[in-house]
């Protein structure tokens, strides 16, 4: 009998006839089209170490899983012998409204936590791109996050506390449940976005927010690159209470157009404000907004757009959608808040064929560039990245390519060059998982 | 220390002085945690991250320990040279090297002291918002080591929340960053992992900040109340209200009494507690808030809200709470800071514990603290020369961690962890838990002479000298700004 066969007999010891899946059952749970020889779907903590124990035994590779949706994020794996997937531990162990804290395990899928905490006007403040299948481990382990980032952050700024499994299959914890701590190492930090190369997260403690009262928002069309600038100051200058500020240009804005079926006025780019207040609050703000718009010096004036309620809920939830454009080349560009502009431009430049769609967190300088597949080849694509490479580099930024044709990835630098810092990273990773058991060659520089 | 190690030191920084005399030493003995002494063999003062470098490197080839230490403020005995060797001070590394307002950024060295960068920022409209009390004095690298907090961290968070970038000399003194101006670097997020490390896992010589707008509009409100469960009740309810307040500061009767004696802002001397609420951010609204923070206030049995008329009058109240340590030293002659974090729904029956605790012991506790994130900081008053209270003192500040952590919550909020409270740190977490903690410190520092040994027993002694400081900037403070940004690129 081989190593395999003979952990999948013991695997199903632990975790059932039903929850260790082989084959053509296990296909759904490929990592980048490559099969897994075994799904695990553990119940609880125990079964989750003993998952990690028994693979560590036979010399298995473990790759952790929430709810698929973000598995695109990493570098191609070689061979993947085990998923472990978290999606069965999805209860809220607890939740105390007036702490305004709540721990869950992490293979709640966080449109269900959202539900739960919105009965008692509460949410956490992350809204990356999510589908029903999203879980909350999923988030934390890519550091998913979406436009209220600007006025909430991501998760470093909202998880309190963290209890993992080491592959060695012990269970450790950080953090606490409480608002403020020092106390000990902040390994929270360390796990978030770490693509569960060091262990695998169990249960999550959150710091959540009250609902705001109600939100507006707000569209802003701009004649050209030239006028990016100017806006994007003037918005991050004025007194608002503004939770996103999003940029888009015309391609990404009519694809928006397309999926949600709401007008949206067409122009070189627009800026989707979203304000947090009562009615009388947010109008106040929309009427300052517009009074400095018009005292800008622009190539053109600025047209603002007001959309009803029903429609602005459409525009957000496609916008965020959006992120999961089939045949695209999705990458995530990072730079100085003020150097959108000069990228916007630079993209112009290439004038590339079909154009790329840009969607910026603009008051955060992230920005989701996609290049559409097409009927563009393997060799094509990788010039494109090439271009765009050029551009961020140009800027100082930093690029990962967050999804793209499995025939790509392996051909590019899915998280661009590694620091100065990489040797501690590789050290955390040595110590964490010395037999290089998690997600491994998934990471930055090859974890 | 070996003579030839002092020699190569000084070589290092001359024409700047080591100090090695004892006398010279004693400053340098302890921090602001002072029950427990220990003197370096040599202070030594770097100007620039080349120094540090070669400090490090001297250090590590030699096996010597070294620590670095910023203003000393730390209550928790960070900065102690517990097996002598060398103390880096940092104070000469004192500079703004950037300010970048329009991508919201700052860099600096992390000597400066903390209030002089919002300071340097006040101009264009900014300011740095973490403001631990001592922020006067205590300087941003140490702020970084301890992940500090202060009263408007409530909604804004504390320095990890706000550090976005990191030079750091490790330990075998090779230099590295980690993060930066521009936000989500790939890679595993080095930044947050070393904020909090309590200057175990390297030398910080540049820190890249956010630093934030000013708000539009602030109101601050202090409301009175006959009890502390009252104050409680109505920080509960403020919260569940979900209104998030930038400050939420609660002080008992016995600070009321101090503080008013201190600077005679006319607070009611029979008030058993008051609450300093502030709200900050857009005018539209504000007013409504604070409308709503009074009414509850008023349903949990207040005796009377009052409202900052002016800015006079707010800078008034807080120094009023930014000096209420000063003003408690003058009540007693020694006091201990605790520094214990619990869920707030458990407000009322922390302080409940606390009183018991007070009885049980037969000392006066003191409490001023950051009553909106559950944070408490009771100060315990003493004697020194009395060795039986000091040892009741001790079993008094035992107990009041051990309520905390029944209690749901923590052993500290943004004190730190340092020599004072590392055996309690089991109360907490396992053994499995603390070996990962230790293996990390392994990977940046095998060597173990960074601020070697504060993982030690806990002497449960805690007290603090008061440092204090004028909200209001002084000739001397203005100087130092200025000196601080003589050579700050500054961008619109
Ligand atoms: C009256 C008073 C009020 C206070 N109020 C608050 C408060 O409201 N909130 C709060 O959080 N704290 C408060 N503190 C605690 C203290 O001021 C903070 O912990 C502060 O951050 C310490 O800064 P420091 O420069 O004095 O550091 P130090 O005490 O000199 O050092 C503290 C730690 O930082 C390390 N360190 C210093 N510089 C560096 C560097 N460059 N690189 C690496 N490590 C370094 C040291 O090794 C040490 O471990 C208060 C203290 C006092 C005395």
């Amino acid at each position: 009998m081989s190593t395999l066969d003979d952990l999948a007999t013991s695997l199903q010891s632990v975790v059932g006839d039903e929850h260790l899946l082989t084959d053509a059952a296990a296909a759904p749970y490929a990592v980048d089209d490559v099969l897994p020889s075994l799904v695990a779907l553990p119940e609880d903590e125990a079964q989750v170490a003993d998952v990690l124990r028994l693979a560590d035994e036979h010399d298995a590779t473990v790759f952790p899983r929430g709810g698929g949706s973000h598995l695109p994020l990493g570098a191609t794996p070689e061979r993947v012998d085990v998923v472990l997937s978290v999606e069965r531990l999805r209860r809220q162990l607890a939740y105390e409204p007036g702490d305004m804290t709540t721990t869950v395990q992490a293979g709640m899928p966080l449109g269900h936590l959202q539900g739960v905490l919105g009965a008692q006007g509460q949410f956490v403040a992350l809204d990356p791109p999510a589908t029903a299948a999203t879980t909350i481990g999923g988030v934390i382990a890519t550091n998913a996050s979406g436009p209220r980032r600007l006025l909430y952050g991501t998760a470093r700024d909202l998880v309190l506390g963290i209890s993992v499994v080491t592959a060695d299959g012990n269970r450790t914890k950080a953090g606490g449940r409480v608002v403020k701590n020092v106390t000990g190492y902040d390994l929270t930090k360390l796990y978030i976005g770490s693509l569960g190369t060091l262990a695998v997260a169990l249960e999550l403690t959150f710091k959540v927010h009250p609902l705001p009262p109600a939100e507006a928002t707000l569209g802003v069309a701009c004649a050209g690159q030239a006028d990016i600038l100017p806006v994007l100051t003037a918005f991050l200058r004025l007194p608002l209470r503004l939770n996103s500020l999003e940029l888009l240009n015309t391609a990404a804005m009519a694809a928006l157009q397309a999926n949600s079926g709401v007008a949206v006025p067409m122009s070189p780019y627009l800026f989707l404000a979203r304000l947090e207040g009562d009615a009388a609050v947010t109008a106040g703000q929309k009427e300052r907004i517009a009074e400095t718009l018009r005292g800008l010096s622009l190539s053109a004036p600025a047209v603002t757009q007001d959309w009803q309620p029903e429609e602005q809920q459409r525009l957000w939830s496609c916008l965020a959608a959006q992120a999961f454009l089939p045949d695209s080349v999705t990458a995530k560009v990072g730079l100085r808040i003020n150097d959108l502009a000069a990228f916007c431009a630079d993209i112009e430049a290439l004038s590339t064929d079909p154009p790329w769609l840009l969607h910026a967190h603009a008051g955060n300088g992230i920005v989701s560039v996609q290049i559409p597949v097409g009927d563009g080849n393997e060799e094509t694509l990788l010039v494109q990245i090439q271009s765009l490479d050029a551009c961020v580099a140009r800027l100082n930024g930093h690029r990962v390519i967050e999804r793209a044709p499995v025939a790509v990835k392996r051909r590019c630098e899915v998280w661009g060059p590694v620091g100065d810092n990489f040797a501690v990273m590789q050290a955390l990773k040595a110590s964490y998982d010395p037999k290089r058991r998690l997600n491994p060659g998934r990471f930055i520089g090859g974890l | 220390m070996e003579q030839s190690v002092l020699q190569e030191l000084a070589a290092i920084v001359a024409p700047q002085p080591l100090l090695t005399q004892p006398e010279e030493l004693l400053v340098y003995e302890c921090d602001g945690h002072t029950l427990d002494k220990a003197p370096p063999d040599v202070v030594v003062f770097p100007t620039n991250t080349e120094q540090v470098i070669a400090i490090v490197k001297l250090a590590s080839r030699h096996g010597v320990p070294f620590v670095a230490r910023g203003a000393g403020t730390g209550l928790s005995g960070g900065a102690l040279a517990l097996e002598g060797g060398i103390v880096i001070e940092m104070c000469r590394m004192n500079k703004i090297l950037e300010i970048d307002y329009g991508n919201q950024r700052a860099v600096v060295q992390p000597g400066l002291v903390n209030l002089h960068l919002s300071l340097a920022v006040a101009d264009g409209g900014f300011y740095y918002a973490p403001d631990p009390s001592s922020q006067g004095s205590c300087t941003i690298g140490g702020n970084v080591a301890e992940n500090s907090g202060g009263p408007h961290t409530l909604k804004y968070g504390v320095t990890t929340n706000h550090v976005l970038g990191l030079e750091v000399v490790l330990p075998n003194g090779d230099l590295v960053h980690f993060g930066g101006a521009i936000l989500d670097t790939p890679g595993y997020d080095l930044t947050g992992l070393f904020v909090g490390s309590e200057g175990t896992f390297g030398i910080v010589t540049s820190v890249t900040v956010r630093i934030m707008r000013k708000p539009q509009a602030v109101k601050t409100l202090l409301a009175f109340f006959e009890t502390v469960e009252a104050a409680s009740n109505a920080v509960s309810g403020i919260i569940s209200a979900g209104i998030i307040p930038a400050a939420l500061e609660m002080m008992d009767n016995l600070t009321i009494q101090a503080v008013e004696a201190a600077i005679q802002a006319g607070l009611p001397l029979d008030a058993g507690a008051l609450l300093l609420i502030e709200l900050d951010g857009i005018e539209d609204g504000m007013e409504a808030d604070a409308q709503r923070i009074s009414d509850i206030c008023q349903q949990n049995d207040c005796q009377n809200v009052r409202v900052a008329q002016d800015d006079a009058e707010r800078a008034l109240l807080w120094k009023g709470r930014k000096e209420a340590f000063g003003a408690i030293g003058r009540l007693t002659p020694n006091y201990y800071t605790h520094d214990g974090v619990i869920p707030r729904t458990r407000l009322p029956e922390a302080l409940t514990r606390l009183q018991l605790i007070s009885h049980r012991y037969g000392l006066r506790i003191a409490n001023v603290f950051h009553a909106g994130d559950g944070n408490l900081h009771p100060l315990v008053l003493y004697d020194e020369r009395d060795s039986e209270e000091v040892e009741r003192v001790l079993k008094a500040g035992h107990d009041i961690l051990q309520a905390c952590v029944d209690l749901g919550g923590v052993l500290s909020g943004e004190h730190g962890i340092g020599l004072e409270k590392k055996n309690c740190m089991s109360w907490l977490f396992s053994e499995a838990d603390l070996d990962v903690m230790r293996r990390v410190r392994e990977v940046f520092n095998p060597q173990e002479l960074c601020n070697p040994n504060k993982v030690i027993p806990l002497r449960g002694r805690c007290r603090c000298g008061a440092v204090t400081h004028d909200d209001t900037p002084d000739h001397e403070t203005h100087e130092a700004v200025a000196a601080a940004m003589q050579d700050a690129h500054v961008h619109a």
